[in-house]
């Protein structure tokens, strides 16, 4: 008669891990940091006293909802609540107005209902190939509208403004981000020789034509490391990834030379007090604060971070710094490593090719968008124009990146269900109870 | 409060800070490594996690070789293929393969030909659960686990309806009248089928996955003696069943438990990628003719097939006894 196995070992090994401590941390640190804003003025801050009522609320909710309708990786949706709580608590410190996080909490929210769409999207998905040809056509339409109809605004003509007195602006090239995984993840599944990836790659090179056009270097910078890399992953073709990247390399050169603002932010790059007042002024001031804040900070509302341009968007990683320091800026340096980390082992662990793809799509544009605009905030690489992801202020940004992590959310799920299946196999076959 | 107290408070909060951030960058760092640890874990427990069948090898042969296939990959001879199979008559990449609905998607690669039956098709075929693939002498049979079985063997199961229950009085009849089919199959892949005991009967769900698809919930009567229950004789399609069998039964859980035929080996290192037991490489005539003589009579300098090297050496492996392949068991030794 068979005997059962030993379950103990397996029983450990097949329990999730618990994200209690990890919900907990995350609720006691948004209570806390909003707390203590509420307390700064003479009188109760009472959007800050809000804040800290209601954030951890909807985090929890919102933690348990998702739980409860898909088996989401809480861990990895915990981290992302966890950077949004980061973003909030220091726009509402460092924003000058205070209706600034207000925006942001509702565009977080909408980002909240994105990530749910992304989830169902993926995991109610069945024929993606079928979504390829419309997403295409619209994805280079709301790409070259800009071009026509839109606005320059930091340099870039990369925003769509709508309504009465600009009240609403879109950046089409952020919600492009989830076209080119989608349209990559579909076209480069299933092990496919070159010439079945040439449409595809001419897609992304027509896209990355319109962006230069637009002047948005960091989007143009993004989707074209993003497309590299799932390039790689997708068919292992190591000489034309490098051949890719030499010609990137070669376009990086050639721009440098036919455009000069790109000579511009190379000059700045190797020499930012070469004109300390007017172009190299960001640099010199998000190197200041992240000096001024010393290992731990200035303390919450005590920096003065509002000296550098764009403090909120694109250098509020040097807003942080000064305000809590360069180990909890490492320490959420490190928060991002492990969501690529456990973006990376949902990739590996999906069923199939597309899925697998989706989600090392989604992990490599969060790893190169956090890379580009961290590097440049450091002085280690050219400045360039992209949020940090999660963190920065800005409507397209977090709707879109949350859209991202739904998706990669939707994978994680269904990876967990087939395991589940598995599971349940293994207890039949094994005798485990 | 005066800017100086909140001054204090801000400066001593910054080490809280610091402190719940790095707290939580080490409970998700654990988290991740245990997560990992027990993914590990489970495909080392599992090796065939993430598989949805198996390609089996000749069916109907004595030696049962099985290929557990994933969802969606590559069959073919490279190294680098999904499903590997070592045969002259597959090519190094031949198929693509992908899971659909209620089958497998199989389009060749390259030159590549697949038959399907006895008949040829040079495009995409569409597999269901029980072909057979035909490659050169080759021939694949292919089992998918979520199959739904076919409504033919509804008539192994001793159905009750709900309403023809027998009275108390009567229960004992059927199970003197009919003791070879009382009892509840363990589903024949050796899996365990969930259950309620009452009184003396085994209530089957409805509709459960991996079952045959069952219309309406089902009572089995049973003769529970201690922690066994009396299997029946000569089961259908239960070649090694030649007397009685008991069955061990756990109910922890509303479970009867199905016993595996053997222990799972454990340390597989791969999902799909097994190898032939035999050499697949052609033996030639006169390596035969040294197999069948014992003595290798080739000309000096010959290359010596590694058949005919192990059967010299005396290292050969022997062949798995036939007796050892059940039904119930899905995961044979390869």
């Amino acid at each position: 008669m068979a005997r059962p196995v030993e379950t103990g070992a397996l029983r450990r090994a097949v329990m999730r891990a618990n994200t209690r401590l990890l919900l907990t941390g995350v609720m006691l640190f948004q209570f806390t940091g909003m707390l203590l804003l509420a307390i700064r003025s003479d009188s109760f801050d009472l959007q800050a006293l809000m804040f800290a009522v209601l954030m951890p609320l909807v985090t929890f909710g919102v933690v348990k909802l998702f739980s409860k309708l898909w088996p989401v990786d809480r861990a990895l949706l915990i981290l992302t609540l966890l950077l949004c709580s980061i973003s909030l608590v220091t726009l509402k410190d460092i924003a000058r107005s205070s209706i600034t996080p207000q925006i942001q909490a509702v565009y977080m929210l909408a980002g909240l209902v994105s990530m749910a769409i992304g989830i169902t999207f993926i995991r109610h998905l069945r024929s993606w190939d079928k979504w390829v040809t419309p997403l295409l056509v619209v994805t280079f339409l709301a790409l070259a509208a800009p071009l026509v109809f839109g606005s320059v605004q930091n340099g870039a003509k990369n925003w769509l403004k709508f309504g009465s007195g600009d009240a609403l602006s879109v950046q089409p090239s952020e919600f492009g981000k989830l076209s080119l995984i989608f349209i990559l993840s579909s076209r480069l599944s299933n092990r496919p020789r070159f010439r079945r990836c040439l449409p595809a790659l001419l897609f992304v090179a027509a896209m990355c034509g319109l962006l230069l056009a637009e002047k948005d270097l960091g989007a143009l910078l993004l989707y074209f490391l993003t497309t590299v890399m799932m390039f790689y992953a997708a068919t292992s073709n190591l000489p034309i990834t490098l051949a890719g990247l030499g010609m990137g390399a070669g376009g990086a050169v050639a721009a440098y030379y036919l455009f000069p603002y790109v000579a511009k932010r190379i000059e700045l790059f190797q020499n930012p007090w070469s004109d300390p007042l007017v172009f190299g002024y960001q640099v010199i001031q998000a190197l200041i604060a992240i000096g001024s804040g010393g290992m731990f900070g200035m303390g919450l509302g005590l920096g003065y971070p509002r000296n550098i341009p764009l403090y909120h968007s694109d250098f509020i990683f040097a807003a942080i710094c000064e305000d809590f320091g360069l180990v909890f800026a490492l320490a959420m340096l490190g928060i991002y490593v492990l969501i690529l980390m456990r973006g990376a082992s949902v990739a590996m662990n999906a069923r199939t090719s597309f899925h697998a793809l989706v989600a090392f799509g989604v992990v490599s544009l969060l790893a190169v968008q956090t890379l580009v605009i961290v590097g440049g905030n450091i002085k280690l690489i050219p400045l360039t124009g992209v949020t940090l992801p999660f963190v920065s202020a800005g409507g397209s940004s977090i709707v879109s990146m949350m859209g991202a992590m739904g998706m990669l959310l939707g994978v994680s799920s269904l990876n967990a269900g087939d395991e589940a299946e598995d599971l349940k196999r293994l207890e039949w076959r094994e005798g485990v109870v | 409060l005066t800017s100086d107290l909140y001054a204090l408070i801000a400066l001593a909060a910054r080490y809280w800070f610091v402190a719940l951030i790095v707290t939580l960058l080490f409970r998700g760092w654990r988290m991740t490594v245990a997560d990992n640890r027990r993914a590990k874990l489970l495909r080392e427990w599992m090796g065939q996690t993430g598989c949805i069948g198996e390609l089996i090898l000749n069916p109907g042969s004595k030696k049962r070789v099985s290929y557990p296939i994933p969802r969606e990959g590559v069959l073919g001879r490279a190294v680098s293929a999904d499903v590997r199979i070592r045969h002259r008559d597959m090519q190094r990449a031949h198929a693509h393969f992908e899971l659909r609905e209620g089958g497998l998607l199989m389009v060749p690669m390259g030159r590549a030909e697949l038959k399907v039956g006895g008949g040829f098709t040079g495009e995409a075929v569409f597999l269901q659960d029980g072909d057979v693939l035909t490659i050169g002498k080759l021939q694949l049979m292919l089992v998918l686990f979520d199959a739904p079985q076919e409504e033919e063997e509804e008539d192994q199961w001793f159905e009750v309806e709900p309403g023809d229950a027998p009275e108390d009085d009567e229960a004992d009849e059927p199970y003197e009248r009919q003791p070879e089919v009382a009892y509840a199959r363990p589903s024949k892949r050796g899996w365990k089928v969930p259950v309620t005991l009452e009184g003396e009967f085994i209530q089957t769900p409805a509709g459960q996955s991996h079952q045959k698809p069952a219309r309406r919930a089902r009572q089995v009567p049973v003769t529970l003696e201690g922690e066994f229950i009396q299997a029946p004789i000569d089961q259908p399609r239960q070649k090694s069943a030649k007397r009685p069998r008991q069955v061990p039964v756990t109910l922890e859980g509303e479970f009867i438990q199905a016993p595996p035929q053997r222990p799972a080996k454990r340390g597989r290192k791969t999902a799909a990628a097994f190898e032939l037991p035999f050499d697949p490489a052609p033996v030639p005539k006169r390596a035969r003719a040294a197999q069948g003589g014992g003595a290798w009579d080739g000309a000096p300098g010959e290359r010596r097939s590694p058949a005919a090297k192990r059967a010299k050496s005396g290292r050969a492996k022997p062949a798995a006894p036939n007796d050892d392949f059940n039904e119930d068991s899905i995961w044979p030794d390869l």
